[in-house]
């Protein structure tokens, strides 16, 4: 018993500790941090640069401090990742009912199709949809990184919905229809509730991933009024007169929706993981 | 919208058995309405994912000159020609391996460890949701910071312990390099694979422990003849993920390293986009890129296949 504690400890450190660590930084002023030999425990706390941080968040200037450029990013990384759950549940809920309730070969390839594409890696396409999207005069747009994000998220959410409404047994659908109600309705009012933790599912892991995605933004947008919270802190990451303490606080932020999602999503993590896995 | 009923607060009524007819009537009504349902989402898959990834294709194949476009597979061919290309397939496998090595190694050893009922249980899978949960910028960042020459917690660390004399700038040794980024990497990505082998043991039937144990099976034996070929999927799904993840493993080089010191820390999706956004060659860079994604989808349908297999 005492090994299980120990090693059960020894998790908790492991995982927790880096992050610990990063917070600390994020509360301590810039000339502490740069201290040698380092301090262990913290002489003195501030909180100035989530100060500067949420002030920026709710008074956006055009982004000439560090602050500024973050919490930006932060609001777009909102928005991209809002509109992209959006499209993946509205379009993805219904093209999951239809892969699970069709029957046909033509459907099946494009199934099929669909399982293949949950193996393609971003790599394959980020330098065709730059040269596109410089094209056509959406780079450095909203509807740029939102079409990128579909991209990777919209077949894993089809997977993942699908496998929850083949458990649904198909009388219950067909019975609403013979009672009357139309196809839009069946869906909303029958389906969409008994499908509910494959649709929230499927919701908070496109969120998260589009929320976390890096290399998309990084490519396909350049501005401070576009460009998500993850290049944003890679670009100040590697900003040799980068305000740490400001860079700290900032990756702390981006880290907090990501992990009140997982901890939302945990009794659902592992389906889902699997699903995603496993099935594509 | 015209209603024919309410459906309002509509539940399946019990007793009354749709006839044949209006049964068929539904089944074709459900026929047509499958494009509309599907179409939308297959097209926007088409267009954003199949559509770039055939344009891709095209373009490792083609070579820019002064009289247009050609032809050919000399993209390839100078991507083979490249004295880079043995350090960045071997890095490339070498993340692979480390990958899968710590997913699997440390992840079942966390998920054995917390699938004993103590105390403890809960907080440490709580624990595990911080790095998996986290973004690689947001790794990088973190061990960036860590690893840092002149202010790192390692290296203060390493010299309260009296292990080191002065303060080290870790990353610009290339195996030092390479096992911290390892390190940072197993980080990261761990604590999926412990939830995956976690769930694979939670699905053992209790009655399998007991029967090993009245015919008398020690510990390692239970856990040869009963835990692992009941984890048999989870392997595989650890094996794919890991693979996967290692194969294309990026942000935390793109932040680091730069792909150095020299090209030691250079994988194929580092120098892919070096080669496109750095130095502007994007042929060339598409051919590496399409490359990688043709080892990588290499890799999944192999893998795929062996799931297939029933369980022996």
């Amino acid at each position: 018993m005492a090994g299980v504690l120990a090693g059960a400890v020894l998790i908790i450190v492991w995982s927790v500790a880096p992050f610990l660590w990063l917070l600390r930084s994020s509360l301590s002023p810039s000339g502490e941090m740069t201290r040698v030999p380092i301090s262990w425990w913290p002489e003195t706390v501030t909180f100035a640069s989530y100060a500067d941080l949420l002030a920026a968040l709710f008074a956006p200037g055009d982004g000439t401090t560090t602050a500024q450029l973050i919490a930006l990013g932060l609001q777009n990384s909102m928005v991209v990742g809002v509109v992209v759950t959006v499209i993946n549940v509205v379009l993805g809920f219904a093209a999951a009912y239809g892969f699970s309730r069709a029957r046909g070969r033509g459907w099946s390839m494009a199934l099929n199709g669909l399982i293949i594409s949950r193996m393609v890696p971003m790599f394959a396409i980020i330098i065709p949809l730059f040269l596109l999207f410089s094209r056509v005069g959406i780079y450095d747009t909203y509807l740029a990184l939102v079409l990128a994000e579909l991209a990777v998220t919209l077949p894993f959410s089809i997977w993942l919905m699908k496998s929850y409404l083949d458990t649904i047994d198909v009388e219950l659908d067909e019975q609403a229809l013979v009672d009357g109600a139309t196809k839009p309705q069946m869906l909303r009012l029958i389906m969409l509730p008994a499908a509910r933790p494959g649709v929230a599912t499927a919701a908070i892991f496109t969120f998260l991933t589009s929320w976390n995605s890096f290399i998309f933004p990084l490519v396909l947008s350049s501005s401070p009024t576009v460009m998500t919270v993850q290049p944003q802190i890679a670009a100040t990451y590697s900003d040799m007169r980068a305000d740490y303490d400001v860079l700290f606080a900032s990756t702390v932020l981006a880290c907090v929706p990501p992990m009140i999602l997982a901890f939302i999503l945990q009794r659902q993590l592992t389906r889902g993981l699997l699903s995603g896995a496993i099935k594509g | 919208m015209t209603v024919r009923s309410a459906p309002r607060g509509w539940s399946p009524g019990p007793g009354r058995p749709p006839t044949t007819a209006t049964r068929r009537a539904a089944r074709r009504r459900q026929r047509l309405g499958e494009f509309g349902l599907m179409g939308p989402a297959i097209l926007v898959v088409l267009g954003v994912l199949f559509y770039p990834l055939v344009y891709s294709l095209w373009l490792s194949l083609t070579e820019r000159s002064d009289t247009g476009r050609t032809f050919g597979f000399g993209n390839y061919a100078a991507m083979f020609g490249d004295p880079i290309l043995p350090t960045a397939l071997r890095n490339t496998f070498l993340f692979a391996v480390i990958a899968i090595a710590g997913s699997i190694i440390l992840g079942l050893a966390m998920a054995l460890l917390l699938n004993i009922p103590s105390p403890l249980r809960g907080a440490a899978r709580v624990a595990m949701l911080i790095p998996w949960s986290m973004s690689q910028v947001a790794v990088a960042v973190i061990w960036g910071w860590i690893y840092n020459g002149s202010y790192g917690a390692l290296n203060g660390l390493l010299f309260d312990l009296g292990l080191i004399d002065g303060y080290r700038a870790w990353l610009n040794d290339g195996t030092t390099a390479f096992v911290l980024l390892g390190t940072a990497f197993i980080w990261s990505i761990a604590p999926y694979a412990t939830l995956i082998f976690l769930s694979g043991l939670q699905a053992i039937p209790k009655e399998q422990y007991e029967a090993a144990k009245i015919d008398q099976a020690n510990v390692l034996q239970r856990f040869r003849y009963v835990t692992l070929p009941w984890l048999r999927n989870s392997f595989a799904v650890v094996f794919v993920v890991a693979s996967l993840e290692g194969f294309l493993a990026f942000s935390l080089i793109y932040m680091l390293t730069n792909g150095g010191p020299g090209y030691e820390t250079t994988v194929l999706a580092w120098w892919g986009y070096a080669t496109m956004f750095t130095y502007g060659a994007t042929e060339k860079g598409a051919a590496i890129l399409y490359f990688l994604t043709a080892m990588v989808m290499a890799v999944s349908l192999v893998y795929m296949r062996a799931l297939r297999r029933p369980a022996v």
